[in-house]
């Protein structure tokens, strides 16, 4: 699985990079798992993953969600820091 | 801003509340509410008052509307007769600076009062939009805990 990953606001900062593409090893099922995989690939992202949302091809998923259901050629994952819209 | 052509618009132009307004009114709305959110020159942190120059508005624009617009349809499923819009700025904005424009209109007031009160905390409640702020203490991300 590919994943367009897009890093917004201190997300970004935490990275250095607003965006990039991950190819998802075989046997991460879960949102959790992708978790492990973005600090493994970032550890600076620690203290901002851990109050941050996921967000899969737009919507909000949760740490128990199965990847499988958002697989697909434009499949885009999202780091969503603490909003402060308004 | 120019008329809005859907109901919710993320955008780096400053928003015209007329158009916001216009989007919700028409003949059998009598109440049509609008809250405008402002940048304020000052906020509050661990009880001291700091003075804020600017805020840095960035979003994951194309949910952000996605997310409002799912807000605005549930809203006025749950009250016939609401029609709801919404505009919101990203961008670099000083005190004073129109953030946002909600408007709700219905047959009476109170749906309309309702309506336009429970779009916007939802909008804060979970609208990918973030802002940056520039004030006397430092650079921050609103919101963003230790």
């Amino acid at each position: 699985m590919r994943l367009r990953t897009r890093y917004f606001a201190a997300a970004r900062d935490a990275v250095g990079l607003a965006e990039e593409t991950i190819d998802v090893p075989a046997g991460t099922g879960t949102v959790a798992d992708l978790r492990t995989l973005l600090l493994a690939r970032h550890p600076g992202l620690a203290r901002v993953l851990g109050q941050s949302r996921l967000a899969l091809n737009q919507r909000f998923v949760v740490d128990s969600d199965l990847l499988s259901a958002f697989d697909g050629p434009d499949a885009e994952l999202a780091i969503i820091p603490p909003v402060a819209g308004g | 801003m120019q008329a809005m052509t859907r109901p919710v618009v993320v955008t780096d132009v400053p928003l015209s509340i007329d158009a916001v307004v216009a989007r919700v009114q028409h003949p059998g709305a009598g109440a049509v509410v609008v809250m405008i959110g402002c940048v304020r020159d000052h906020t509050r942190k661990d009880g001291v008052t700091v003075a804020v120059h600017r805020l840095e508005y960035e979003a994951y624009a194309e949910m952000a509307e996605s997310v409002i617009a799912g807000h605005c349809t549930d809203l006025e499923t749950a009250t016939p007769g609401l029609r709801t819009a919404v505009a919101h700025r990203v961008g670099d904005l000083r005190p004073g600076d129109l953030a946002v424009v909600v408007a709700a209109s219905s047959p009476h007031r109170a749906e309309a009062f309702d309506g336009c009160r429970a779009l916007i905390e939802r909008l804060k409640h979970d609208a990918p939009i973030w802002k940056r702020e520039y004030g006397d203490d430092g650079i921050s991300w609103v919101g963003l805990g230790p």
